[in-house]
């Protein structure tokens, strides 16, 4: 009790600490609960491409030209690739945690499949959607 | 009931919205989930949207946007509704990871940059929408 009788110690060191991901093996569903945090992020950031987009077309023919330069660049595409597949991911991602709230796929089996559901639909997603965005084009 | 007082309040009413969150949490929680729910269809025509608009010159983006109210009415739907899911999935993460002074600076950064982006995309719709 000697912690208890010293006001210098502040409460916050006494917690208790739960363990985190660094003391627990790498699994399958674990890395998709994170990817699900990491995409979410990306969309944030992506929201810049977004608005800059919008914002080019609604100020005038020059900043909508510099705009439209950039993104049929190769990097450019490459940059719209990632965003649309971190799109598909977390709304794949939202569906499975949509069938959690709801009660289902709780068991192991459940998760695995839910996991594997959401990787394999986010993949044919953004490949129809670049599929169609080049047969439209 | 164990009050001392002859009270009518159930105990547990008397403890309710008095937790961290101040019982703000429950809403916090379903509008993220509404949001989601919302966004779940309005991607998907917000992803047609963007493929119609891949490779398209800037009149034809003026037509587009001018013309019809279809194009116009997605975008500025799913901007709203896609900031305000993104601004509380981001709250979330803060109060994951960020205490103190840091967490409160950056749930404010965080309301500017949303407010701003929100504000400055849905503007710039507005304005295609009736005309460049």
């Amino acid at each position: 009790m000697a912690e208890a009788n010293n006001p210098s110690q502040r409460l916050q060191d006494r917690r208790p600490l739960s363990p985190h991901l660094e003391i627990y093996k790498m699994m399958f569903t674990m890395v998709m609960s994170g990817l699900h945090r990491i995409t979410g992020m990306c969309l944030y950031a992506g929201t810049l491409l977004l608005a800059w987009y919008f914002i080019a077309a609604a100020s005038g023919r020059g900043a909508f030209e510099t705009v439209n330069w950039v993104y049929s660049s190769l990097l450019g595409r490459l940059v719209l690739f990632g965003f649309t597949w971190s799109l598909f991911h977390h709304l794949m991602g939202g569906v499975r945690h949509a069938i959690w709230d709801a009660g289902y796929m709780f068991d192991a089996e459940g998760r695995e499949l839910a996991a594997k559901g959401t990787l394999v639909g986010s993949i044919v997603l953004t490949v129809i959607f670049w599929v169609l965005a080049y047969a439209y084009r | 009931m164990s009050n001392k007082s002859s009270s009518l309040r159930s105990e547990a009413s008397t403890v309710r919205s008095l937790g961290a969150s101040r019982g703000k949490a429950t809403h916090h929680a379903l509008m993220l989930r509404l949001t989601a729910a919302a966004l779940m269809p309005l991607t998907i025509l917000f992803a047609f949207l963007v493929v119609s608009l891949v490779g398209r010159d800037y009149d034809s983006v003026m037509r587009l946007f001018s013309h019809r109210l279809g194009p116009g009415t997605i975008a500025l739907l799913f901007v709203l509704v896609g900031v305000y899911h993104m601004k509380t999935g981001m709250e979330t993460i803060i109060e994951d990871y960020a205490h103190g002074r840091w967490k409160i600076g950056l749930l404010v950064a965080n309301t500017m940059f949303s407010g701003l982006i929100a504000a400055a995309t849905a503007l710039a719709i507005i304005k295609l929408a009736v005309g460049g």
